[in-house]
């Protein structure tokens, strides 16, 4: 006779697995993809455009006004004046602070010209940007060279530290973030 | 009495040894979030080329245009993987040698001006309508400034008046 079968039979449970072999594979193409595209340091563009022939700059009529900003950057500190002054109340001088260029009060001093100096735009009129194409309002000011500021240095300056007064001179930016343009228009050039 | 145990070979239950790729997961869904955050679209049009460029709060996007390197060993044409190149090889897209730059007798860069007279044409003979006026610098911070004057003021004359420096976003904001 034969023995009975024993019933304690061992259930085997397999737990159910999730198949992740198809998001891997999704992962493998899409991290070199990223890789390649990924921006480590994020750069951009600090334009620049040389001012017309002295022909056409001078081609204004005499009754303009005109702010002549310049910023000379010496290797005792910056020297600002307006209208061409070499003393006088038109005329700052911000030596260097330990050392390095006082760029925190180069800007300070800039913003209260443009505040008392310049103001607010009188008029706005249309026109159309050379580079994208797109027409935009540009603001009409009491003085015709309300934007530019003339940046002149030593040949030998290093360039950051004209990037640097470019970026003091062209806008600040108040406690909320809201940026307030200055002297966006540069006109590079150098002291002999 | 208790069943002898029984003589049948015993079942074995053989389950396919399978890879764990759970943790791999997990690295790669980290991997994934960061590169998707730094993720650009800008970044395969523009890779620094020089790695000391000036910090700058420029915000302005880099755009594809004529790009040229400025070294402290010369003026190069900007081309793909420049950066990875030897001295050797960078020799071959040399524009203006450092030589150029220091002359006291030059106002400007008489290389440059034969390259860019030689794009313009190349540009004319290709039947491109309307002239390229923008040029793209990529220039190291400590280049000395009369060198960036002398090479605005090469452009410029040849037509290219529309100069974009490729700087290094400063995120403060600040002067």
């Amino acid at each position: 006779m034969a023995y009975r079968p024993s019933r304690k039979r061992k259930v085997v449970t397999i737990e159910p697995e999730l198949n992740i072999t198809p998001i891997m594979n999704l992962m493998v193409v899409l991290i070199p993809m990223l890789l390649a595209v990924a921006q480590f340091v994020q750069v951009s563009l600090l334009e620049y455009q040389p001012p017309p022939s002295e022909v056409a700059a001078d081609s204004g009529t005499s009754e303009e006004k005109r702010l002549d900003l310049v910023v000379n950057v010496l290797p005792r500190g910056y020297e600002v004046s307006l209208f061409g002054a070499t003393s006088g109340k038109d005329y700052r001088f911000i030596g260097k602070k330990g050392g390095d260029y006082n760029i925190q009060e180069l800007q300070d001093h800039l913003k209260r010209l443009h505040q008392n100096r310049v103001g607010v735009a009188i008029d706005t009129v249309s026109e159309v940007d050379p580079v994208t194409g797109t027409s935009y309002r540009r603001p009409i000011w009491e003085y015709v060279d309300a934007e530019v500021v003339s940046i002149a240095a030593r040949g030998g300056t290093p360039f950051q530290e004209v990037v640097r007064v470019i970026d003091a001179a062209r806008s600040w930016m108040d406690e909320e973030g809201v940026v307030h343009p200055l002297f966006p228009i540069p006109r590079l050039g150098q002291i002999q | 009495m208790a069943f002898a145990p029984s003589k049948r070979r015993r079942l074995k239950t053989t389950q396919p040894a399978g890879l764990m790729l759970t943790s791999m997961m997990d690295i790669m869904v980290i991997i994934l979030l960061f590169l998707l955050k730094t993720y650009a679209v800008t970044g395969a049009l523009m890779h620094p080329s020089v790695a000391n460029l000036p910090v700058s709060t420029a915000d302005k996007s880099p755009r594809k245009t004529l790009s040229l390197v400025l070294t402290s060993s010369g003026l190069y044409e900007d081309v793909e993987g420049f950066v990875d190149l030897n001295v050797a090889r960078r020799a071959e897209y040399r524009i203006a040698p450092v030589s150029e730059f220091r002359s006291e007798k030059e106002v400007t860069l008489p290389s440059l001006e034969v390259f860019l007279k030689e794009r313009r044409q190349l540009e004319s003979s290709l039947g491109k309508a309307g002239l390229s006026r923008e040029m793209t610098i990529q220039a190291e911070k400590d280049i000395p400034y009369a060198w960036i004057l002398r090479l605005i003021n090469a452009s410029s004359t040849s037509g290219y008046d529309i100069l974009e420096f490729v700087v290094e976003t400063d995120a403060g904001g600040g002067p």
